[in-house]
C-alpha cells in the first residue's frame, strides 16, 4: 500500500477543507452532509490501494470525493424548519450567497465550478472530470455567464 | 468571479478531530446503519419464506402457487443480498466520466431487476392469497386496499431508481 493509516489520516487532515466544501455544495442538511462525508471517507480509504503516487494526492481526492457526491444516495429528505416569524434582517454571509448561486446548477456543473473555485487549471479539471480542456473552458464560460446573470439580478453583496 | 473564488476559499469548512477521522475509517457508522437496514429487510423476507407455509396454509394451495411465491420472495432475498455485497464496492474509474459510466451501467441493470422482482413478488402474493377464496364485499375492499398499497410501493420504487439513475448520468460529462 502506498501509505498506511496514519499517513492517510495526515493527508486527509490537510485536505479536509475541500471535503467539507463538497459536502456543503451537494447536501442541504447537516445530517446529509455528515452521511456524505463519511461515505467519501470510506471510498477514499477503500480506493487507496489504487492511488498512484505520480498523480497529486489532491487530484485523486477531488476525483473520489466528487464521484461519491454524484452517486451517493441521499437517505433523508431535507428537513423543513418552520420559523415562528420571519427574520427581521436577512443576514447572509458571502458563503451562503455563493451556495445559493451554485444550488440551481446540475451535479456535474457543480463539480466543474468547485474545481474552478479551488483555482485548479483547466488541464487539472480535465484530468479529474474526463472531459477535454476545451470543453472545460466552454462549459465554465456558460456556467459563469449564468451565475453573472443571477448576480446582476440580485447583486452579490447585500 | 474573483469574489466568488474568495468566498469559496474562505468558506467555513469545519474540522474533524483525528479521533473522529479514525472512527470513521474503522467503524463506518453511517454505512453500518444502511447495512443494518438492508440486512433487517432481507431477514424479514427470509423469515416470511420460512414460516409462510404453516402460517398461511400453504398445504391447501396448489404446488405451483407455493413454488411461485417461494421463488419470487426468494429472488427478492437473493437480490437484496447482492445489493448488500455491492454496497461494499468502491467506485472505479480513471476520472469522473469513467466512474459514472461504469456505475450508471451497473445501476440500470440492478434497478431493472429490483423493480421486476418486486412486481413479480407482489403478483405472486396476490395470486397466493386470492386462490379459491369466496369473495364478499369486505374481502373485495381488502383486496383493493392491498393492490393500492402494492401499486403505491411500486411507484415509489420506480421513482427512487429513476432519480438515482438520473443523478449518475455520465452524459453530464459528455465531451464536445
Amino acid at each position: 500500500m502506498i501509505m498506511d493509516e496514519r499517513q492517510f489520516l495526515q493527508q486527509l487532515a490537510e485536505h479536509e477543507g475541500i471535503l467539507f466544501k463538497i459536502c456543503r455544495l451537494y447536501r442541504d442538511t447537516p445530517e446529509d452532509r455528515e452521511d456524505l462525508f463519511q461515505e467519501i471517507m470510506y471510498q477514499l480509504w477503500k480506493s487507496l490501494p489504487g492511488y498512484e503516487a505520480r498523480s497529486k494526492f489532491s487530484t485523486w481526492l477531488y476525483k473520489i470525493a466528487l464521484s461519491t457526491a454524484l452517486v451517493h444516495f441521499r437517505r433523508r429528505r431535507p428537513a423543513i424548519v418552520y420559523m415562528p416569524a420571519l427574520p427581521e434582517v436577512p443576514a447572509q454571509a458571502d458563503e451562503n450567497r455563493l451556495l445559493e448561486l451554485l444550488a440551481p446548477l446540475d451535479a456535474a456543473d457543480k463539480a466543474l465550478m468547485a474545481l474552478y473555485l479551488e483555482d485548479l487549471s483547466y488541464a487539472e479539471i480535465a484530468e479529474i472530470t474526463g472531459i477535454t480542456e476545451n470543453n472545460v473552458g466552454v462549459r465554465l464560460n456558460r456556467i459563469r455567464a449564468r451565475i453573472k446573470k443571477h448576480i446582476n439580478a440580485s447583486s452579490w453583496k447585500n | 468571479m474573483e469574489e466568488l473564488k474568495a468566498a469559496w476559499q474562505n468558506m467555513g469548512a469545519g474540522h474533524k478531530s483525528p479521533e473522529d477521522l479514525k472512527t470513521y475509517l474503522r467503524k463506518m457508522p453511517v454505512r453500518r446503519g444502511v447495512l443494518f437496514q438492508m440486512i433487517l429487510e432481507t431477514t424479514l423476507f427470509a423469515l416470511f419464506l420460512v414460516f409462510y407455509y404453516d402460517a398461511f396454509d400453504g398445504h391447501k394451495k396448489p404446488l405451483y402457487l407455493n413454488l411461485l411465491l417461494a421463488g419470487a420472495v426468494g429472488f427478492v432475498v437473493l437480490h437484496n443480498l447482492t445489493g448488500i455485497v455491492q454496497a461494499m464496492n468502491v467506485l472505479k474509474g480513471k476520472h469522473l466520466r469513467d466512474v459514472l459510466t461504469a456505475y450508471s451501467a451497473h445501476l440500470k441493470v440492478f434497478a431493472a431487476i429490483s423493480v421486476a422482482s418486486r412486481l413479480a413478488m407482489y403478483i405472486c402474493l396476490m395470486l397466493f392469497f386470492t386462490y379459491a377464496i369466496e369473495l364478499n364485499t369486505f374481502k373485495v375492499w381488502v383486496l383493493i386496499g392491498a393492490a393500492f398499497i402494492f401499486i403505491a410501493q411500486m411507484v415509489v420504487l420506480v421513482r427512487t431508481w429513476l432519480k438515482r439513475i438520473d443523478a449518475a448520468d455520465p452524459g453530464r460529462f459528455a465531451g464536445q
